[in-house]
């Protein structure tokens, strides 16, 4: 397990220099570059300013020179500076981090309390009201836009009961856990409920999968009560390929509540890469781009753990 | 011979009585009956061999006296006495309570029959827990002295590892180890052997064997193979489409099948130094059980059937010499 773990980790290393070079190149392949925004902002630069101003970012060298000393001033440390935050990088990067933490965090383990059990109590009873009216809930979840139903959420709660704000992360001046945490619940709500749609169906399909089996039938016969066959006999084995799918949603989550994080006017770390591109801020964009290959390289060698643990036949070495 | 196959028949000495079971499944064409009116019993310390070609409804009747019929499957007629009670009057509770402790089951398939995330030795103590009331160190001790019985080596390290780590062979004995720990009265052995290659195979019948001896066990044994079955069995049991179409003493039923169905099963057998021509087969297939032939299931594929024979189904009736035979033309 020890070795498994030192290979994926210089694995991911791999991945993630790789990943840096790809995404530094597709930057560079972007139209416009961040001298074409100065002159658009001013006038008066004539051609030779702004020649003078690409030598001075080295914006004028080929791309692989330039991804060079990125990548050298990189690893000493030196991240480089967003231009449009005006601030280091790194001091852009993690409180956005955080925050996307908080977020993800929060509705992972909501739509997994939720979604879990009911995808069991699903599957334990296939084609019931209770069964029909599960699969009607995920299905509405699945199926409602995110935009959508976060608007839907700022109009009843936040204008007509006006008992949570819209959006924001603390009430100017009234910081305090309790503050912070009303202006989460609108956004974790949102994205549990665009989630924990699919949670529920992957769980329904693997548990009847998995009450299918012969040992299932081989634990009834030992006089097992139903309890101990779906909590001792098929939990584990149900929760195999769930935790696949937890694990790829990991990554997207953490780049894809672009949409969520608009809405609530949430400083996370979707609504800062699309930002930073847009704003054709390279060094912002390149480094939080690196972060969310990162979380989901993570994500990914969790799940291995999470086989091994799980699956006794998955032994590595 | 043991002298308790002299009496097959005597009504007080059976631990389990089935009558007139019936299974039906709900198809896309309507009901069909999987077991029709199938009765039998089993004795103590005695074999019971239940054969009969694929889908004739052996697998069924066997999970019926346990009621693991799958659905669409359902019991919709008959009687299981066991200990005076009616099972299949019981509740779901108190079915759990007989299930692995006063009958249990072993399947055919000891590979997908064990949980892969679950060690042997805590599958084998799980019954105990269930119904002894044992604590984990104490279920698992008799695991490990159960595995060691039914000649695992090394029990006590093989109770720590994983199904995927046994051969099919030590899976299926630690399967007669599980299904035997709580000392049921009575034990299904459903296809043990099938998935066997053959030298294994004789190993688990001599197994079946000894622990039948020593525990007083009455096994229901399953098989499509009535070389295996003789073998094992003290009585045999023939079904057909749902049927029951013939029940002798083992012996018997092999030297003078009575019904032609039996007989041509017997005439299928390879045997040793016995001509090298195409082995007989019995004309046709297994009907449809969604569309039998009108009377006898087996008159489309028999060489004795009559008018008579596709007007009405025969009734299993007493023959001489403690068996039974459902056939209107069986050689008496």
């Amino acid at each position: 397990m020890t070795r498994f773990l030192a290979t994926r980790v210089a694995q991911s290393v791999i991945v993630l220099a790789l990943m840096s070079f790809a995404i530094y190149a597709l930057i560079g392949l972007m139209p416009g570059d961040p001298i074409d925004l100065m002159i658009s902002a001013d006038p008066k630069m004539t051609p030779e300013d702004a020649a003078r101003l690409r030598a001075l970012y080295g914006v004028d060298k080929p791309v692989v020179e330039r991804y060079a000393n990125w990548l050298m001033a990189a690893l000493g440390g030196d991240l480089g500076y967003s231009r449009l935050y005006a601030a280091p990088v790194l001091d852009v990067l993690l409180p956005a981090l955080g925050n996307t933490l908080i977020l993800l965090g929060l509705t992972l383990v909501l739509s997994l309390a939720i979604g879990l059990p009911a995808g069991v109590v699903a599957a334990l009873r296939p084609y019931s009201r209770t069964d029909y009216a599960i699969n009607l809930f995920a299905f509405a979840g699945i199926s409602v836009p995110a935009f959508w139903l976060g608007l839907l959420l700022i109009i009843v709660f936040a204008v007509i009961l006006g008992v949570l704000p819209a959006g924001g992360t603390e009430t100017v001046g009234g910081a305090g856990f309790w503050d912070q945490a009303k202006y989460l619940v609108l956004p974790v709500v949102n994205l549990t409920l665009a989630s924990v749609g699919g949670h529920t169906r992957y769980m329904r399909a693997a548990m009847m999968e998995t009450l299918r089996q012969d040992y299932i039938r081989t634990a009834r016969a030992k006089g097992a009560g139903r309890a101990r066959v779906v909590l001792g006999h098929a939990l584990r084995n149900a929760m195999i390929p769930v935790v696949t799918i937890i694990a790829l949603q990991f990554g997207y989550l953490f780049s894809g509540a672009l949409i969520t994080e608009t809405i609530f006017a949430y400083p996370g770390m979707g609504k800062l890469i699309f930002d930073s591109i847009m704003g054709n801020d390279f060094n912002l964009a390149l480094v939080a781009l690196l972060f969310a290959t990162l979380v989901t390289l993570v994500g990914n060698l969790l799940a291995d753990v999470a086989y091994a643990w799980l699956d006794p036949r998955i032994a590595y070495r | 011979m043991e002298p308790a196959r002299e009496s097959p028949n005597a009504p007080s000495d059976a631990i389990l009585e089935v009558r007139g079971l019936e299974v039906t499944f709900a198809t896309d064409r309507g009901a069909v009956k999987a077991a029709d009116g199938v009765s039998f019993d089993l004795k103590p310390g005695l074999t019971l061999g239940l054969v009969g070609e694929s889908g004739c409804g052996k697998t069924v009747t066997a999970l019926a006296l346990l009621r693991l019929v799958p659905p669409p499957g359902r019991i919709t007629g008959g009687r299981v006495l066991f200990g005076g009670e009616d099972l299949l009057a019981l509740s779901e509770r108190a079915m759990e309570d007989i299930r692995g402790k006063r009958i249990s089951m072993v399947f055919q398939e000891p590979t997908t029959a064990f949980n892969p995330v679950l060690t042997i030795g805590d599958q084998i103590a799980e019954a105990l827990i269930i119904h002894g009331g044992a604590g984990r160190a104490e279920a698992h001790a008799a695991a490990v002295g159960m595995l060691d019985k039914v000649g695992i080596p090394d029990p006590a390290e093989r109770a720590g590892t994983y199904p995927h780590q046994m051969s099919g062979g030590m899976r299926q004995r630690a399967m007669i180890a599980m299904a035997l720990i709580c000392r049921p009265d009575i034990l299904i052995a459903d296809e043990p052997t099938t998935a066997l290659d053959v030298t294994i195979q004789a190993q688990i019948l001599d197994l079946m064997g000894a622990m039948q001896r020593e525990f007083g066990v009455a096994i229901l044994f399953i098989s499509h193979d009535l070389a295996v079955i003789s073998e094992m069995a003290d009585e045999v049991m023939v079904m057909y489409a749902g049927r029951v179409v013939e029940r002798a003493p083992a012996d018997a039923l092999l030297a003078h099948p009575l019904h032609p169905y039996t007989q041509g099963l017997i005439e299928t057998l390879p045997r040793h130094g016995v001509g090298r021509g195409r082995l007989p087969a019995i004309p046709g297939t297994v009907p449809d059980l969604g569309a039998l032939p009108d009377g006898c299931r087996f008159s489309d594929r028999c060489p004795l059937a009559d008018d008579g024979c596709r007007a009405a189904d025969p009734p299993l009736t007493r023959a001489p010499g403690g068996r039974w035979v459902a056939c209107y033309k069986a050689a008496p």
